[in-house]
Order: C-alpha cells, then structure tokens, then sequence
C-alpha cells in the first residue's frame, strides 16, 4: 500500500489518498491518481508496487509529460525507494509506504474542487426529476417521446447548468459559492421552462388524467427542488432584506417559468402563480435552525481540520533524487 | 495589554535602553545575587545564532534552574532546530543544559544544567504587601545582567493563574529572571509586561509546585504542554461555563458577560465618522495569556459586543452597515501561526432557546502539536432589527471542543432584548 500526498506550492499537503498496487497518474478522472493541472498529462505515468520492499516503480506513459525525482528526470521507468518527493508536471506528490506514515486519513474535500461536484450533484438530481417527469407524463406506447424529452433535459441543461456554473466561477471565484448557486438556479429557471414547454408539447399528444395528475406532482417535486436550491442560496444570505431581494428574483423568475409552461388552462395560471410565490417563502423567513444544531457544524470543521497540517512559513529544502 | 508589549523574550528586536540610575541597594543586591542568574539562549543549530533570549535563575545546588516557558517553546517544539546554551554574569556558558519540566499555563520551565558552583534563591511562598521594594534580575535585550528595582503590587484582580503585578521596567530578554526581596527572597518569576512600569510575575509558590512535581529522566515535554493547557481549559470550564454567562444590559439588548469579577471588562463609544448612528463596544478579557506560539501570546477568551442603533440611516443603510460590522475581522483578532492550520469557517442562520435568530460563523484551527485543542473564533449578529443589533465576537485560544461548544451555546442563549 502507498500512500500519496498531494503537495500545493509551499510545501503544505492539500490531500492524502491510500493506492493499492499499480495505479494510473493523470489528469484523466479514470486515473488511481487525478491531478488536474495543465502540465499533467491525461495517462501521465502508471505507478507500481514494488519490486521490492518500500520501493515503487514509475512507468512512463506520456510523451509530453515529464515526471522528475529530485534533478533526475524518469525516462521510460525508474525505480525509487521511498519515502521520495516526485514531481509530476508542476504538481508535487510526495511518496511513502502506508506502513511507514500509519493510517491515511480521509483527506479533506479540496474546496476547489468539492464546488463544482456540488453543482455537477445538483444538476444531475434536476436531469433526473425532468427526465421523470417526461418518463410518466408521456404515454409508454410513444417511447420517442420520453426518450426526446430527456434527451432534451440532458443535451440542454447540462451544458448550461456547467455553463452557468463556469461564467459564475469566472466571475467570482469558486470562493463564493453563492454567487455559483445564484447563476446556477438562473439557468435552471430559464432552462426548465423550455423542457417544460417540451414536454407539455409531448404530453399533450397523448394526453389523460393520470398522467396529468402525475405531471402536476411532480411540477410540485420540481418546484420543492427549486426551493431547496432557493433555501441554499437564502441561508447564507445575512440578513432580511438580501434575503428578500434574492426571494423576489426567485419569485418572479419562478411565476413566470410556471405561468409559461403549464399555462395551457386558465384555472391552471392562479395556481401556477401562487406555487411560484411560494418559492419566496424562505426569504421571508430565512432559514435557520436550532442553536442546538451548532455542534454538527462544529464537529463538520474539525473532522476537516483532523487532515490538515500547521502551516508553516518556513520552506523545506528540496530534496535530491 | 497588548500581546506585543508582553514580549519578552528577545527576538530580534533591539531598541535603545536608557540605563537605570543605580542605587545602593540595588547594587547590593546585585553584587550579592546576580551570579545565580544566567542568560538563556535558544540558538539556531545551524548558525549557532540566538534566536530567543531570555533568563534563567539557580534554585537548588544541583543545578535546577527557574524560567519562562514561553523562552524554551521553540526548544520544546523543534529540538532538531534549537538548542540551548546559559551565559553567566561573569560571561563564561554552559551547553550542558535540559529542559525537563514545563507548565506552559504557568509560564515557567525546569532546566537542569552541569553548573560550576551553582548558588542557589531561596523561593519565598508568601505574598509581600503592597509597596514592597523588590528587585528585578535579567539580561534585558540581550545586555550584560541588569538589576531593576520596583515594587511589589499584590495580585492581579482578573487573572485566571494568579499572577503578580510589579511595577518596574521588565524589558524583553528578562523573561525568568527572579525578582526578589532586598534579602535575596524570590517572590516571582518575570514574565510581562504592558509598558509604562506595568509589569507581571508568576508566584513563586506556582514555580514551588512545578519544581515539587517528580522530573523524569527522558521527560515528554509535549505531553507535559498539552496537560497544562488541558488544566487551564478545566480551570474556565469550571470559572466561565458551570457558573454559567452573567447578562448585562446594553442598549436594549441583553448580553453575556463572562461570570464574577474574574473579567476585565470595558466600553467604548465607537467612533462612527460622518455615519449617523450610534455604537458601543463592550469588551471583557482575562490579564492571563498563553504562549501557543513561541512569539507571540494568546488570549484565553475575550468576549466582545458591539451594540449598534440608528433612527436615522434607512434601513437598507442600516442593513449595509451591519453587515460590514459583521463581516470585518479586525487586526490581531485571527492571524495566522506557523504552529496551527489555517482556520476553516462555518456560517449559517440559527435561533436560540428564546426564539431570536442570529447569524453565526464559527472559526476552528487546529494545533497539530497540541492534539485536542483548538483556536476558535466566533462571531453572531441578531438578525431581525432594522435599526439596531450586536455584533459579537468570542475568541477562545488553546480550547477544547468541548469548552468551545460551551462558548458557542451559552453566548447565543444568552444573547437577547431587554423587554
């Protein structure tokens, strides 16, 4: 078992993973190994146990992709013994037996990284409720349909969703979530009114009571979404009238979504308008929850911290080969 | 007092020292006592350079000597790094030097070292009374031995160990040095000062105990440190959080104050420039530090309001304003350390037991050295005003979970309006 550690550019580890036997180093995400840094090649080299005790063997994979230990760069394979700092790309990552440094604990999620997973979840979770909802509001005997419908949830909404998530990020930075959530709901918001209106289209080919029973149960299951997504971004909102103003976006945002997409009776529009008005209600509330609650916060933080080290200004001479 | 005026231990700072008009008396004591104190220096292996210099004094005749925790940290921390060498008055040193006790709550640090005809203080456990002449001993800013003479001013109203207040110039590099009677009498150790002749010592009768306690010959100095905090944290739970917050009344609202006499608090008007509002901060601490990181001192727990109204600001203004107030972290409320990890925050919207909600954020950094203790920051408005609210902050330094949680609970359950 080795284990490696992910060093930033001060020297300070930023994540701790165990691997077992030979693994793949790249920055490809099939990889026992992701780094994601431009200087790292998708299959940059495949890292093997062995041969012998407290040893690992790097194997080269890609052309382009240099991999150094100490001043000695790894041609096609070198054979290291550890522990031992190697540097793949720009990207340092320090080796070492599981024997010699104990058990590896669960590193901390990189907040750079847990962020966009964050909204890759969510996206995923909103795919899957209009791919549902196209699944039982479409009839089964017209599979085009349902298949059209999702397909049109999946190839519209995911690349805006990651869309709004990447402007969101270039404009604010990952260090305010937010901002990522604000213009990632935006995007839905709008998106989700034009799947809606397609598969309303669909719907209405074939169109029954039931199907229009389970059409408006799970437009509430969108709209419950919605306003998670809603309460997400109000709770960390300070204070009322932020909150408020971030409501009445999502208010008006919400009532015109739903008086556009399912409009296609006038009964249905009072209706439509006051489920999106409940979207405002945790803005007028605003989240909160029991001081009692406190300590899951606190132990979340610590549980964090049990995988970071002191961070030390005084930089480590570079080791040799 | 400010963190950086207790520094006594000499780190690279050299200010000029105006020379103290000796007198007859403290001449004799120095001509009688000085040769049982002894510059500590804490070199820099490599360069063998002092990085740290401080005091040190002769307690029995096998050569068990007396001194600042806060001077050997770096030696505790980093042996590989550091070691420690004494100097003599007459200028002849010692590298056979250890440490092997510390009490890092205290202050204070056992050394033992291969001295040539050690001398001996004798420890007096006794309190002087108030006006007492006593006399200082030390290598001030890494100057030749220097004998201060000032007077004894009993206890400290709000300190959690009990320390002494002497009024004389303590100056960095004095740290552990004795300040004794004219009779040779050790009645503390030097450990700060705030300036202006406001200066502190650790009983001799805290020094007594720590010398009482069995010394092992591979002493486990670390675990030594984090069981002397861990006392201090038992020591406020047992002050701050079994008794419970005591509440005060600010400007309509209902605030935790930390419980008895114990505390130092005060307030101030904040200074609101050209805005037309108005503020109070009220701000209660201990006169007891600790020394987490070599350079620089902690507080153990401050508690600070700022209590804000405005019948003039709209409330949008208002709202703005108060979210700076809450967002704003002021100089030397978090900064960071080589000894601890960054802190990581948590925020979000809660309600106490009465109903009132706040916003919280909750900061916790870890001390890898000292497992189980951890910095923590937190900070709360009351939401829900329109034109007034608290921003509070706690700080609490070197705490448990535990304690931690205590503050956090406590400061919200106390927190409300006066009806």
């Amino acid at each position: 078992m080795i284990v490696a550690e992910i060093l930033g550019p001060d020297g300070a580890m930023l994540s701790r993973v165990k691997l077992d036997g030979t693994c793949v180093v790249g920055s490809d995400r099939s990889g026992g190994l992701v780094l994601v840094d431009p200087t790292v090649a998708p299959r940059h080299l495949e890292l093997l146990e062995g041969p012998g005790e407290g040893t690992v063997t790097l194997r080269r994979l890609a052309d382009d992709g240099e991999t150094r230990v100490g001043s000695l760069i790894v041609g096609a394979e070198a054979e290291i013994t550890l522990p031992a700092t190697v540097s793949v790309g720009a990207v340092a990552v320090r080796l070492s037996s599981a024997a010699a440094t104990g058990p590896a604990e669960v590193p901390p999620p990189s907040p750079i990284l847990s962020r966009p997973a964050t909204a890759w979840g969510l996206c995923l979770v909103t795919v899957i409720l209009a791919a549902t909802k196209a699944l039982l509001t479409t009839d089964k005997a017209h599979p085009w349909h349902v298949a059209s419908a999702t397909g049109v949830a999946v190839v519209l909404l995911l690349p805006l969703w990651a869309g709004g998530w990447a402007i969101g990020n270039r404009l604010f930075g990952y260090k305010n979530r937010f901002h990522a959530h604000l213009s990632a709901i935006s995007i839905w918001v709008l998106v989700a009114s034009c799947i809606d209106l397609v598969t309303t289209g669909a719907t209405e080919i074939v169109h029954t009571d039931t199907t229009r029973v389970l059409g408006s149960g799970l437009d509430l299951l969108l709209l419950a979404w919605l306003l998670y997504l809603h309460i997400r971004v109000a709770s960390r909102w300070r204070f009322r009238t932020n909150a408020i103003i971030a409501g009445a976006v999502v208010l008006v945002l919400g009532s015109l979504t739903f008086l556009a997409a399912d409009a296609d009776t006038d009964a249905d529009v009072p209706v439509n308008a006051a489920l999106g008005a409940l979207t405002a209600l945790p803005a007028a509330v605003y989240v909160t929850r029991p001081a009692d609650g406190v300590a899951a916060s606190t132990d979340k933080i610590l549980h964090e911290l049990n995988g970071m080290k002191a961070k030390r200004s005084v930089k480590r001479a570079p080791e040799g080969p | 007092m400010r963190v950086s005026a207790r520094l006594l231990a000499a780190l690279a700072i050299f200010l000029g020292v105006a020379p103290t008009p000796g007198r007859a008396q403290s001449a004799t004591v120095f001509d009688r006592f000085s040769k049982s104190v002894y510059k500590v220096e804490i070199l820099e292996r490599r360069s063998s350079t002092p990085s740290i210099v401080g005091t040190a004094f002769v307690v029995d005749s096998a050569g068990t000597l007396l001194t600042n925790y806060h001077v050997v940290k770096s030696l505790v921390f980093k042996p590989n790094d550091y070691r420690i060498r004494l100097v003599g008055n007459d200028g002849a040193s010692v590298d056979s030097v250890h440490v092997v006790r510390v009490d890092a709550a205290h202050d204070l640090a056992v050394l033992s070292a291969r001295l040539r005809d050690p001398v001996p203080l004798h420890l007096d456990d006794g309190v002087p009374e108030v006006g007492t002449s006593v006399f200082s001993l030390g290598f001030p800013l890494n100057l030749t031995g220097t004998v201060v003479q000032g007077s004894f001013n009993g206890l400290m109203p709000h300190s959690l160990e009990g320390t002494f207040h002497f009024t004389g110039s303590l100056n960095p590099g004095m740290s552990g040095g004795p300040t004794l009677l004219a009779d040779g009498r050790v009645v503390g150790v030097n450990v700060a000062t705030s300036g202006n002749q406001l200066s502190y010592l650790v009983p001799a009768a805290r020094a007594r105990e720590l010398l009482a306690q069995p010394r092992d010959s591979n002493p486990d100095l670390v675990a030594d440190v984090r069981s002397s905090l861990e006392a201090v944290q038992d020591r406020v739970r047992q002050m701050v959080f079994r008794k419970g917050m005591e509440e005060t009344d600010i400007a309509g609202f209902r605030l935790p104050k930390p419980p008895g006499d114990s505390f130092d608090c005060s307030a101030s008007p904040v200074d609101t420039g050209d805005l037309d509002y108005d503020g109070v901060i009220y701000r209660c601490g201990l006169d007891d530090w600790l020394w987490l990181d070599p350079d620089d001192a902690s507080p153990i727990l401050v508690v600070e309001h700022v209590v804000m109204s405005s019948h003039k600001l709209t409330r949008l203004r208002f709202a703005t304003l108060y979210s700076e107030w809450f967002s704003t972290v002021f100089d030397g409320e978090i900064s960071n350390s080589d000894w601890a990890t960054k802190y990581r925050c948590e925020a979000g919207n809660v309600r106490n037991g009465h109903g009132l909600k706040f916003r919280l954020v909750q900061c916790w950094r870890r001390r890898p050295d000292l497992p189980g203790l951890y910095d923590l920051f937190v900070r709360t408005a009351i939401l829900g005003g329109s034109d007034a609210g608290v921003v509070s902050t706690y700080r609490m330094n070197g705490t448990t979970r535990e304690n931690g949680l205590a503050l956090i609970r406590q400061a919200l359950e106390h927190t409300g309006r006066v009806r």
